[in-house]
């Protein structure tokens, strides 16, 4: 299974985001950035996959700081 | 450390053979850096295909990394569920408990506390091993009544036998015994037997 990930520079944006995206009723996790992505213990949003393109567009018009969007692939697919 | 290879400006099949020299060496964790999406979709096929865990981060648009890890190293680094063992040394699993006494993990800053007590919850659903009870007392009765994020997680260990014990003189005392979300309004007793029924209780 695919999972995206918004990573963050700091947990102040990773709120302000989480915040938008409740108020616009996207799902969205606040989860730890997996290990994989980070050695720091930073805050990450989990989002669907369908949501991706709507949510680049609101991390743009909202002037969030974010490190990008990653996605993570498990190998065997769980 | 992943190894970095940089295949940025490289066209079609050469991203992938660069990897490919590099798996055949023996690598088990590089990175490769390319600068269009279809570059990205063959590399993760080609990890994928070759045993290996696939990490792509889109920096921008014509800038990509993709990160191949393979499963020794996937599983050191995968967190909760893929840890290999479970530090005792029977082999047995150990039953736990979690006790949660204020609204957020540890003292400080309150929106950090509660932003780690959602990511807290996020990872034990994501483990293998679930606890046997999640205890809330005290400000930690907010969390299963107030935090949406960590009602839904709650919810979700609760299907997998975690048992979530709220304590009702707490809730009452906070005026939120009819507002409790996940979980049942327990006591005292409970709370009690259930801390002195399993192997070890961790406090956040």
């Amino acid at each position: 299974m695919k999972k995206y990930y918004v990573l963050f520079p700091n947990h102040i944006n990773g709120l302000k985001l989480n915040e938008i995206l409740r108020r616009e009723n996207y799902k969205a996790t606040i989860a730890p950035t997996p290990r994989e992505l980070s050695t720091s213990c930073g805050i990450s949003l989990l989002i669907r996959e369908e949501d991706v393109e709507n949510i680049r567009k609101i991390m743009e018009r909202e002037h969030i700081e974010t490190l990008g969007i990653a996605s993570i692939e498990k190998y065997p697919a769980l | 450390m992943s190894i970095m290879i940089d295949a940025r400006g490289k066209s079609c099949p050469i991203p992938v053979i660069m990897a490919k020299k590099e798996a055949d060496q023996g690598g088990r964790d590089f990175t490769i850096s390319v600068d269009n999406k279809t570059a990205v979709e063959n590399l993760k096929r080609f990890g994928n295909n070759g045993g290996f865990d696939t990490v792509v981060v889109e920096k921008s648009r014509d800038d990509f990394s993709v990160r191949f890890l393979k499963s020794s190293v996937a599983e050191d680094s995968a967190g909760v569920g893929g840890r290999k063992e479970t530090g005792v040394v029977s082999g047995v699993k150990s039953s736990w408990a979690v006790f949660i006494g204020n609204e957020g993990i540890g003292n400080g800053d309150l929106e950090l506390g509660t932003t780690l007590m959602k990511m807290f919850f996020f990872t034990l659903t994501q483990g293998s091993d679930v606890p046997s009870y999640v205890l809330f007392m005290n400000e930690g009765v907010k969390v299963p009544v107030g935090s949406q994020q960590a009602i839904e997680h709650l919810k979700v260990l609760a299907e997998r036998g975690t048992k979530v014990l709220v304590c009702g003189t707490c809730l009452n005392f906070y005026g939120l015994s009819d507002s409790l979300k996940v979980g049942i309004v327990s006591n005292m007793y409970d709370i009690a037997e259930a801390m002195l029924n399993v192997d070890k209780v961790i406090t956040l």
